[in-house]
């Protein structure tokens, strides 16, 4: 009995079982749920020396030497004034004894500490959103009456902890470009096989006039799509442990970059997945036009 | 028509009101040979005329697949000139190349069928290949199916099939995109004589509609059955041709 073709679209050129499809793509998998970690982990690093810096950026401590425990209120009221009319708009804010001494204890420990110990004055001095702040200017005003001050802007902390940012952004990149260039390796390697796997497919096609064009396109579609599924599911699976870690995140952890999502992270981890596909797909197109020119110059 | 042959003729004359003769195969003092032994084919000279029907005979391992290979680009020669449609084949460029196989339809002895692919989507390859739509091809590959005794079968994978059903298969993609050169070996090798007939009247057919064809075999039948041109070759020589399209 005569029959129509079965199926309506054409069936692919390649035998999707003459390779290892599935092991490649538990492997592209891998590699992408550690480019979606590192990935995450250098928007959050970022994120967080912004905030950091933002943060310092907005506050200062001025610190005042009392001669008397006597003249400590006069001299803190003093200071106080001095800096209101240097910067009207900030929050002016003297710390009480028993907060300067609690500052100290990270270092002294829970000690009894003399009565007579000088301690120095501290007010925090916290700016509005894009207000500035100038130390030698406070300084010199705070001098003129008569103050021994200090103002410390946070910048010395702010430029370490930027760097120390920066360097954690830099090596998390560096990883991220370190599996990309892996997932490229692998891409060539699994098109290397599945070309070998495919000989007598690619004679055939060759035969009939195929170009190596037409030949390279098959490959690349197929490790596309596999760069694809494997990003998939890799980048899933990072988003999963970003927001377990994030969940999970208490104050022994402050200091690790939470690797909460926002929106923009999405996007950034689209792109990865699109692009670690487009990456496992033109590293196929390489190798395919590579190995073709080779056979066939050895023929 | 008269040919001019190049070869045995040094100033051709063409008759003034002929009209021009494409040489669709032309071999000129072309040798084969692997590495550094001897040769395989030793000055083969021949020319196949537009719309030729020739036979190819000689007896085993005399050089008749290899003879064939040369002719559909799968081997180059070590000397001499092979051109195809009038084109220098040690010239062209990988694209040129792909192009002229595309006007070739080859069924050899291993069929070649993809075995992952349905006998349709096998024979749809060519057209495929050449970018051509589904939807415009697959009542032509259902008719051909049908004339090869095959369209019971277009479903089928190639490992169930029988080895004539192959054979049919691999014909059927030789020839659906109505190459202009069409090349078997020992295409009746594996099927049954009412099939061997049915098969041949369907080369017949295309050389009738304008494609030159090559035929190697053995089968002396097939050669009486078909008023056709003879080539023998013996050794890696060939020995004798019988016009009117293929020439020595």
């Amino acid at each position: 009995m005569s029959q129509t073709p079965e199926n309506v679209t054409a069936q692919p050129l390649l035998s999707a079982k003459s390779d290892n499809a599935r092991s490649l793509i538990i492997v592209l998998a891998i590699m992408a749920f550690l480019a979606a970690l590192a990935l995450l982990f250098a928007l959050s690093t970022d994120r967080m020396r912004k905030d950091w810096q933002g943060e310092l950026g907005r506050s200062a401590t001025v610190q005042i030497m009392v001669d008397s425990p006597e003249l400590r209120d006069t001299q803190i009221d003093t200071a106080v004034r001095v800096l209101k009319t240097a910067q009207p708009n900030a929050t002016i804010l003297p710390l009480s004894e028993a907060e300067s001494q609690s500052l100290l204890r990270p270092w002294l420990g829970n000690l009894d500490l003399p009565d007579d110990l000088p301690l120095p004055v501290l007010i925090s001095v916290n700016l509005k959103n894009g207000e500035s702040l100038s130390p030698t200017r406070l300084n010199s005003a705070l001098s003129e009456e008569g103050l021994i001050a200090e103002v410390d802007d946070h910048s010395r902390w702010s430029d370490q902890i930027g760097r120390s940012a920066q360097g954690l952004k830099a090596s998390a990149l560096a990883l991220l470009a370190l599996i990309f260039g892996a997932g490229i390796a692998v891409s060539a390697f699994a098109t290397r096989a599945a070309l070998s796997a495919q000989r007598d497919v690619i004679r055939v096609l060759v035969q009939v006039g195929a170009e190596d064009g037409f030949i390279a396109r098959l490959f690349i579609k197929q490790a596309g799509l596999r760069g694809l599924k494997g990003g998939v599911i890799g980048v899933v699976l990072g988003l999963i442990t970003a927001l377990f870690l994030s969940l999970r995140r208490n104050a022994e952890t402050a200091l690790l970059p939470d690797l909460g999502l926002s929106i923009s992270d999405g996007l950034y981890l689209i792109v990865l997945v699109v692009g670690f596909a487009c990456v496992c797909a033109l590293a196929a197109g390489v190798t395919t036009f590579r190995l073709l020119r080779r056979e066939r110059r050895r023929a | 028509m008269p040919i001019i042959n190049p070869v045995s003729s040094p100033t051709p004359q063409i008759a003034p009101q002929a009209a021009p003769i494409l040489d669709v195969v032309r071999f000129e003092r072309v040798g084969l040979r692997y590495g550094r032994g001897p040769e395989i084919l030793s000055d083969v000279n021949m020319r196949l005329g537009r719309g030729s029907f020739t036979f190819l005979t000689g007896p085993s391992g005399a050089g008749k697949s290899t003879l064939l290979k040369l002719c559909y680009m799968a081997l180059k020669p070590s000397r001499g000139l092979i051109s195809l449609f009038e084109n220098d084949i040690s010239v062209m460029s990988r694209k040129e190349e792909q192009a002229t196989k595309r006007r070739v339809g080859v069924v050899l002895q291993d069929f070649r069928l993809i075995d992952h692919l349905s006998v349709f989507e096998n024979v749809a390859l060519p057209l495929r290949v050449s970018g051509q739509n589904r939807a415009d091809y697959t009542r032509d590959i259902v008719e051909l199916l049908q004339w090869v005794g095959l369209d019971h079968r277009m479903n089928a994978l190639p490992p169930t099939l029988s080895g004539g059903e192959q054979q049919r298969a691999a014909i059927a993609r030789a020839v659906i995109a109505k190459p202009d050169l069409l090349i078997a070996d020992e295409p009746t090798g594996n099927v049954d004589p009412a099939i061997g007939r049915r098969l041949l009247r369907l080369f017949s057919e295309m050389n009738r509609m304008g494609t030159t064809v090559l035929i190697a075999t053995h089968d002396i039948d097939l050669i009486r059955e078909m008023p056709a041109d003879t080539l023998r070759i013996e050794k890696g020589r060939l020995l004798e041709g019988l016009h009117e399209g293929a020439h020595l």
